[in-house]
């Protein structure tokens, strides 16, 4: 794949097996030298196959291969997507995802190098492990040298959601290759550690990698036996299963079963916006503010790849336990902040893209949203309305007006100071960036939809 | 004799060579440690699911010797 358009990706450079480039908008990997040996072993013994059927391995095909080098072309996922911005059970399915890859390929003499989170991507709804180069032959005796990357990434987020607070998955932001655990055991309460595996695999593990960081005497003692390693992969396992979410409630997760809106409305609603994303001719969509994911769920029906944001991690949680039930494939929940959305992360800003980074959208879905954004979050509307058009082409936008119950309701303890909130100014700072191509009432709510594209 | 330092100190301090990441000497020493518990642990196992399939197969032997032909 010697080719002048090649691009490599600037988050493709800790592994020395391999980097993935792209060429012409379309993901490749090329596998070094090193590698191959260990790459024929997992084509030949059909491991790469058996994890391909299981649904648990991104498939690859081979289109380029050499002595020196083999280029594979694994299959286009739909949206990149990153731990933090995924629920408890979705970061609990990754979770078993990876831990399941490190049983099958344990009973094939083989072991997972890494175990990152950022390896697995949701597609079709389901956790799928991207990196084909994350695995190497099991060493008899030696113990798995992604275990403390694995607690890290995995079982101490789980851990501080489910014994303390559920939006402490943010702490991923801060902490790129997962959350410390002498951090993580500082700030769980001691009930967490009731469970014998979190007591095991968080506190003593923490207490010991304080204890030896660094040491070089226990390095000639090293010994683990198969069936210790298998013990250990059950007891990580438990640990996993020892989180879960309690039942809670927030503010926006019962937003719509509330009755603060008519039937009528949404009905209304409903059939505006299916005209108007008809009318749009698109592939893709970003709902943001997705609450229930009633809107998203239009748009997936009308086929198109749908990524659904909420800032309320409950309003994902109950999305993504929904469309784990009901099977709707192409719908992709995350918790995401249009006033604060996800930045760039890593080594130069570049391992990790922003939000934006991962745009455009074929059409963004901006329901009953600009009025948290303009009077909650104090955004001039010509910031709203430019940073909406860098993230899709099209746009579908609910304007809430000020007499509208939910703004006086927003505006009642505090002062107006939003004299450039109306319908007029609001065109007005729209049309700067966007060409208003339909608008229409939805139902006698006061509120207007409109449909612009991108100039 | 800077040279010689780094050698010496190069062959003395050697370690394992790991793949691209560091398993943390904590966490590496804390799996051998625990690893003998969750060895037992997963043998006992083995040997109770044996003991099991043995006794449902058996009870199932029975059962299909009792049909009535």
């Amino acid at each position: 794949m010697k080719n002048r358009n090649n691009i490599r990706l600037p988050s493709s450079f800790r592994d020395p097996s391999g980097y993935v480039f792209m060429t012409d908008s379309v993901i490749f990997r090329e596998i070094h030298e090193s590698y191959i040996p260990i790459f024929n072993h997992l084509q030949s013994t059909g491991i790469y196959s058996k994890l391909f059927d299981l649904k648990l391995l991104c498939p690859h095909e081979i289109v380029e291969a050499s002595d020196k080098t083999i280029t594979i072309q694994p299959e286009k996922i739909p949206f990149i997507s990153y731990p933090y911005e995924w629920c408890f059970s979705q970061l609990r399915d990754a979770a078993k995802c990876t831990l399941e890859i490190q049983k099958l390929l344990l009973c094939n003499e083989m072991c997972l190098k890494d175990a990152s989170a950022y390896n697995i991507q949701f597609v079709n709804g389901k956790p799928l492990f991207i990196d084909s180069l994350s695995f190497e032959r099991f060493i008899p005796g030696q113990p798995w040298a992604a275990y403390h990357q694995f607690c890290r990434h995995f079982i101490a987020p789980l851990a501080l959601m489910s014994y303390t607070h559920v939006n402490l998955h943010k702490l991923l932001i801060g902490f790129i290759d997962g959350i410390p655990l002498d951090l993580a055991v500082s700030i769980l309460p001691l009930r967490a550690f009731l469970r014998p595996s979190l007591f095991l695999h968080l506190y003593l593990h923490s207490k010991f990698s304080l204890r030896y960081w660094g040491s070089k005497t226990m390095q000639s003692s090293k010994n683990i036996s198969r069936n210790a390693s298998f013990g250990l992969l059950d007891s990580i396992c438990s640990a996993v299963d020892a989180c879960r979410l309690r039942p809670a409630k927030s503010l926006w997760s019962s937003y719509y079963s509330s009755g603060t809106h008519s039937d009528a409305y949404l009905l209304s609603k409903e059939k505006i916006v299916s005209d108007f994303v008809t009318y749009a001719d698109v592939d893709t969509v970003w709902d943001l503010g997705t609450n229930t994911g009633r809107f998203a769920k239009l748009c997936a029906e009308l086929g198109l790849n749908t990524v659904a944001f909420d800032s309320d991690f409950l309003c994902v949680e109950n999305l993504y336990k929904d469309l784990t039930l009901s099977g709707k494939p192409n719908i992709l929940p995350l918790v995401g902040d249009v006033a604060n959305p996800s930045p760039s992360l890593g080594f130069n800003n570049q391992e990790r893209d922003s939000l934006t980074q991962r745009g455009p959208t074929g059409l963004v879905l901006a329901l009953a949203l600009i009025h948290h954004i303009a009077i909650g979050n104090n955004v001039p509307l010509n910031m709203i309305s430019s940073y909406l058009a860098r993230l899709g082409k099209w746009l579908i936008l609910e304007f809430v007006p000020k007499d509208d119950p939910q703004v006086k309701e927003m505006l009642s303890i505090r002062k107006d100071i939003f004299t450039e909130y109306s319908r007029e100014c609001f065109i007005e700072s729209f049309q700067k960036d966007f060409m208003i191509h339909k608008e229409a009432d939805a139902g006698n709510s006061g509120r207007t939809i409109f449909l612009m594209e991108k100039r | 004799m800077v040279q010689l330092t780094i050698l010496i100190i190069t062959l003395v301090f050697v370690s394992d060579v790991w793949g691209y990441l560091d398993p943390g000497t904590g966490s590496y020493f804390f799996q051998i440690l625990i690893g003998v518990l969750a060895g037992i642990g997963f043998s006992l196992k083995l040997f109770w699911k044996k003991i099991i399939t043995f006794i449902t197969s058996n009870s199932k032997r029975n059962c299909s010797d009792e049909k009535p032909e």
